[in-house]
């Protein structure tokens, strides 16, 4: 159905869609009598119209629920035939299956995995994993025998089948006392030990996966299979491990719901659950939680209460010995814990034994000190453990004393963190990674519940400290939190009276709405705090944090005039400070340099940026994302420029973010661009390794279009390097891509001009021209400023000078070049003036215009030495260019 | 650039390309993120239905932002988006590749439960063919098969009659049908 006909027909189907049967027959004989073959084929949609309603086409909902899933007993699996359910869990369905392949007998639990792996590599991993834990023998230990693919690529595995009930329900049926239900767990534990010493970690240690046979025999099931279908590191940690991988967050350590190092201390934790779940009849964590992230802050959090608080009937039995061994298990680091699962053992005989334990009780003191200690792990720079123990250790010392003892503490610490606050907020803010955020909150959560307990709802103090926490919720980039923090302070703060007070809350209020998209909520705040706020001395660092707020906005709005005048006035008031405090200035410079980015003045954003790159460096911040971020924006300043200039700050800002992100993985925007500058330098050999990278990130990350860009670019340089069938290939995976589920129109120009470019490297310049000439056309109605639009012109030029339409293609790369003109200031050097240039004298030399060829070729050689460098594949043939023109001078000169 | 959605809409339909695919990219994150979230607390994830996800993704959004063009006009866009959500999950369950995923999603349900995937991926191309000839019939489609609204939520959404919105559907079916190769001449 192509557009033109479906035009033609849309009229009048929508008549006839409207009528009613009757009236529909004779208004097709009219029709028909006007234009029988336009009648017919309406009838034809018309009648099947009918049919689709009758089969009920497209009536089921894409996203209407579901139908329930096939029965899927019968299905061979390796060497098993499925029979019956056994249990479907969060890893998967279990079937009770019988050895069908002729050469032995013998029944098998059959698990078939809710995991996708991912492409062949995926699968060797599975297999690979599952052969090492099919070398895992213990009578303690179900044995896993396969794992393999179904013929449907379902993963499974074949276990030995377990006729047995779960440990806890064991102990309760059979009333197990305490000495008992002891020696049963030391069977756990023996089991557990021996597949540590294989080096192989349960990970997923719960009732359910202990069983306890007919003859009183533990049984360990799904040894290692957690890790079997282990998402990896890069998964969305709270989701997929709580929901989709089927772990149990009732027995989950801290470090698997953050993300941590799963060791054997992991099935140390679990033990310690199960252990504590046996003695005292419930779970550790029970009651402690609502919502799924209730639970997983809780475990990562709250410590259990003493088994003996909560265990009713074996009370005293468990107090003191017992309570300490369970408490060393449960301990949030891992390093804490028992260091070995025989070590644990070691306890629990020795309490059997009625000897002393290595376990000791922990002592209230320790409890706080471990309070601060426990957010440094999982947080990128240690220096953020500094800055929470300013905020907590705080909270806890005003906690143990009278009232009037809190006040003048905190005050203290008031004034302190006043001072330490600029820093503070530098160290948080830079410290920002994905890793690091949930300890960041952590830590701000707990600030909020000591000020929600210390302080009366009305006291200014109170809206102080909450303005501090709610700066650093903004810092860290949870705006939600930031506005509801800010809000209540501002509350107070405005039934204080006090303009500074209202000042303090109502800026970082109003840049946290920014931060959250919410423009036209935050402007109105910050210029009221500005309007209360008298232009004093005293007020000078609060007027310019609100500038700064208020030009912040202009990132979002790309309002440069703001920008500019926002960033000097705060730059101004900053100055009078004696200090001037760093990250405001730095601040406030940024917005001057992206001011004079926006409105195109390169020279002074450039030397913007010199001055904050060296700010950092002076105030030892320069290994921070903040200074990534810097050095990326900087590198947009030469970006349609000067590409030499673009290059060092690009790799500075890839090696920056590898330094602070970690070195798998890094924000796929940074890679791009690099391999971007990399790509344009001809500089293929490192471009590829960063463009596939990028590829990597952004769907790991799922940034759909930063990864079809890549793509696309990917096919660039095949292009330009001469490998013309990989980058075929290429834009054959990228076809679907782009007009299939996510269709783009400015990623389906850019796929037009590959295939144009691509038509050009063949040499079919005739299939290039048309395919380039639409991209034009579409860059030219939309007067856009990106560097394609000189390359769409200039790619048209080379087809159409191919074509022998020499004119054509004079006036194209004419056109080019002032386009190109408008991207630089005025007698900047730009690589893409020189490109074009270049393409004009190729132009003229072909159409037998020597003087303007030689001074075509001269231009272009000057700005593409500087942008590109002498090595450079266009600069060299600009020399050579030249050179053939050479001959010719005399009579060149001669003649004119 | 301004990131709000409310500016990136009037953007987009102003036939600004970055803009459009910013949004599309930020809804599509965004309906990916409630996806999981859903899964993450819900004890059944099969019960979720695609109109939850929009109407929640509607919310947080809405509530982020102070100006928004209106909700037929975001629903629109968030309706497309999570069009590619769906093929983009048909396509991945097909080929057997996911990016880091390993749970079942909400959406592999649904589209297990829809039309045969390569169907799917067919009328994909076909509606975006639709789109760009009358954008309409295809955001009915978008609202209604691959968001399960009715007719009479999106009458109500685009204050127009169910009857106006039914004749728009049977339109867009008619066309989808022949255009993934039904029995009508090509």
């Amino acid at each position: 159905m192509n557009s033109e006909r479906w035009a033609l027909l849309s009229p009048h189907l929508d008549r006839a869609l409207e009528m009613e049967a009757g009236e529909r027959a004779a208004w097709l004989a009219g029709l028909r009598s006007e234009d029988a073959a336009l009648a017919a084929e309406i009838e034809a949609l018309l009648a099947e119209h009918g049919a689709l309603d009758r089969e009920g086409f497209l009536e089921r909902s894409a996203s209407a629920g579901t139908a329930t899933p096939p029965s899927l007993a019968g299905l061979v699996v390796g060497a098993y035939t499925l029979r019956t359910p056994l249990g479907q869990g969060g890893m998967g369905s279990v079937w009770l299956a019988d050895r069908t392949d002729g050469r032995f007998t013998g029944r098998a639990a059959v698990k078939l995995l809710n995991a996708s792996l991912i492409g062949h590599e995926g699968e060797r991993r599975f297999r690979r994993e599952g052969s090492i834990l099919a070398r895992l023998r213990h009578p303690g230990i179900a044995r896993l025998s396969d794992a393999g693919m179904s013929p449907l690529g379902q993963p499974y595995i074949v276990l030995e089948h377990v006729d047995g009930v779960p440990i806890d329900r064991y102990c309760e049926t059979h009333g197990l006392d305490l000495e008992k239900r002891l020696r049963l767990f030391l069977d756990v534990l023996e089991a557990v030990a021996h597949a540590h010493a294989n080096l192989i970690v349960h990970r997923d240690i719960k009732p359910q996966n202990v069983l306890v046979d007919a003859d009183g025999k533990v049984r360990l099931l799904d040894f290692g299979v957690a890790k079997l279908i282990d998402p990896g590191p890069e998964s969305d940690v709270t989701a997929t491990r709580e929901g989709g991988a089927g772990l149990t967050p009732d027995f989950a350590a801290p470090e698997q719901v953050t993300g941590g190092d799963v060791t054997t201390a992991t099935d140390v934790y679990g033990l310690g659950a199960l252990l504590y779940l046996l003695l005292a009849g419930r779970l550790p964590l029970e009651g402690s939680s609502v919502t799924p992230v209730d639970r997983i802050r809780a475990i990562v959090e709250v410590e259990p209460p003493p088994m003996s608080e909560v265990a009713g009937s074996r009370r005293t039995a468990l107090v003191g010995d017992l309570d300490n061994v369970v408490a060393k298990a449960l301990r949030k680091r891992p390093e804490e814990r028992y260091p070995s699962v025989a070590a644990f053992a070691d306890d629990v005989r020795r309490y059997l034994n009625h000897q002393p334990v290595s376990a000791r009780a922990v002592s209230p003191a320790y409890r706080a000190a471990k309070f601060v200690r426990r957010h440094r792990t999982g947080v990128a720079l240690a220096a953020l453990a500094l800055t929470g123990a300013v905020v907590l250790t705080a909270g806890i010392a005003w906690q143990a004393h009278e009232a009037s003892r809190q006040r003048d503490a905190a005050r203290a610490q008031l004034g302190r963190a006043n001072a330490a606050r600029d820093f503070m907020e530098f160290l948080l803010s830079a410290a920002q990674t994905g890793g690091a955020k949930p300890a960041v909150g952590d830590l701000l959560e707990q600030g909020k519940a000591v000020i929600d307990k210390q302080y009366p709802a009305d006291d200014p103090l109170r809206a102080e400290m909450l303005v501090a926490i709610g700066r650093q919720y903004k810092e860290s980039e949870r705006y939600d939190q930031a506005v509801q923090v800010l809000e209540e302070a501002a509350a107070i703060a405005a039934r204080s009276g006090d303009p500074a007070l209202q000042a303090q809350a109502l800026c970082p209020l109003g840049v946290a709405k920014l931060g959250g998209g919410d423009v036209e909520g935050a402007v109105p705040l910050i210029e009221k705090a500005l309007a209360t706020l008298p232009d004093r001395p005293e007020n000078a660092l609060l007027r310019a944090e609100c500038l700064i707020g208020r030009g912040q906005t202009g990132y979002l709005i790309e309002d440069s005039a703001l920008m500019l005048r926002d960033g000097e006035a705060a730059l101004a008031l900053l100055d009078r400070l004696q200090p001037p405090p760093p990250v405001r200035r730095i601040e406030a410079q940024a917005l001057l340099a992206y001011g004079y980015y926006l409105s195109r003045q390169m020279a002074k954003a450039d030397a913007q940026y010199e001055e904050i790159a060296s700010a950092l460096v002076r105030t030892g911040r320069d290994r921070t994302t903040l200074a990534a971020d810097t050095y990326n924006n900087w590198s947009l300043v030469h970006y349609e420029g000067n590409l030499s200039r673009a290059e060092p700050l690009c790799r500075r800002a890839v090696e920056l973010r590898r330094a602070v992100e970690g070195t798998d993985g890094i924000a796929p925007t940074v890679t791009f661009n690099h391999a971007g500058v990399l790509l344009q330098l001809a500089r293929y050999d490192e471009a590829e390794p960063l463009y596939q990278e990028t590829v990597r990130t952004a769907r790991a990350r799922q940034f759909p279009l930063i990864e079809t860009d890549a793509m696309l670019e990917l096919a660039d340089l095949y292009t330009r390097r001469g490998d013309l069938a990989r980058a075929s290939a290429q834009l054959e995976t990228l076809g679907p891509l782009l007009t299939g589920p996510n269709p783009n129109a400015f990623r389906q120009v850019q796929l037009a001009y590959m295939r144009g470019r691509l038509a050009l490297a063949r040499h079919d310049a005739l299939a290039a021209r048309p395919l380039l000439a639409g991209v034009v056309e579409t860059f030219e109605k939309r007067n856009s400023h990106l560097g394609l639009r000189v390359f769409a012109l200039l790619e048209l030029a080379a087809a159409e000078e191919e074509t022998g339409d020499l004119a054509a293609a004079a006036a194209t790369a004419g056109h080019a070049k002032e386009i190109a003109t408008t991207f630089v200031e005025k007698d900047a050097p730009s690589y893409l003036i020189g490109l074009s240039e270049a393409r004009l004298a190729a132009v003229q030399a072909a159409s037998g215009d020597a003087a303007g060829a030689r001074s075509s070729w001269g231009a272009a050689l000057e700005h593409l030495k500087v942008t590109l460098g002498e090595d450079h594949p266009e600069t060299r043939a600009a020399v050579e260019g030249l050179a053939r023109l050479a001959p010719e001078r005399a009579s060149g000169s001669r003649g004119s | 650039m301004d990131h709000s959605v409310a500016a990136l809409i009037e953007n987009a339909e102003q036939g600004d390309g970055t803009a459009s695919s910013a949004l599309f990219a930020l809804l599509y994150t965004e309906l990916h993120r409630l996806a999981r979230a859903q899964l993450a607390r819900s004890a059944n994830p099969r019960a979720i239905g695609t109109t939850t996800l929009l109407h929640e993704a509607y919310l947080e959004l809405a509530g982020r932002e102070a100006v928004f063009p209106d909700r037929a006009r975001f629903m629109a866009y968030a309706a497309r988006a999570m069009r590619g959500l769906i093929l983009n999950h048909a396509r991945a369950r097909r080929t057997g590749k996911r990016g880091g995923e390993v749970e079942m999603t909400p959406l592999d349900e649904v589209v297990a439960a829809a039309v045969d995937e390569p169907d799917l991926e067919r009328i994909g191309t076909a509606l975006d063919d639709l789109s760009a000839v009358e954008p309409r019939l295809a955001q009915v489609v978008d609202l209604r098969f691959f968001c399960g609204f009715t007719f009479a939520e999106i009458a109500e959404m685009w204050g127009q009659s169910e009857r106006t919105v039914q004749r728009q559907w049977e339109k867009a079916r008619i066309y989808l049908h022949a255009a993934i190769g039904g029995t009508l001449p090509a």
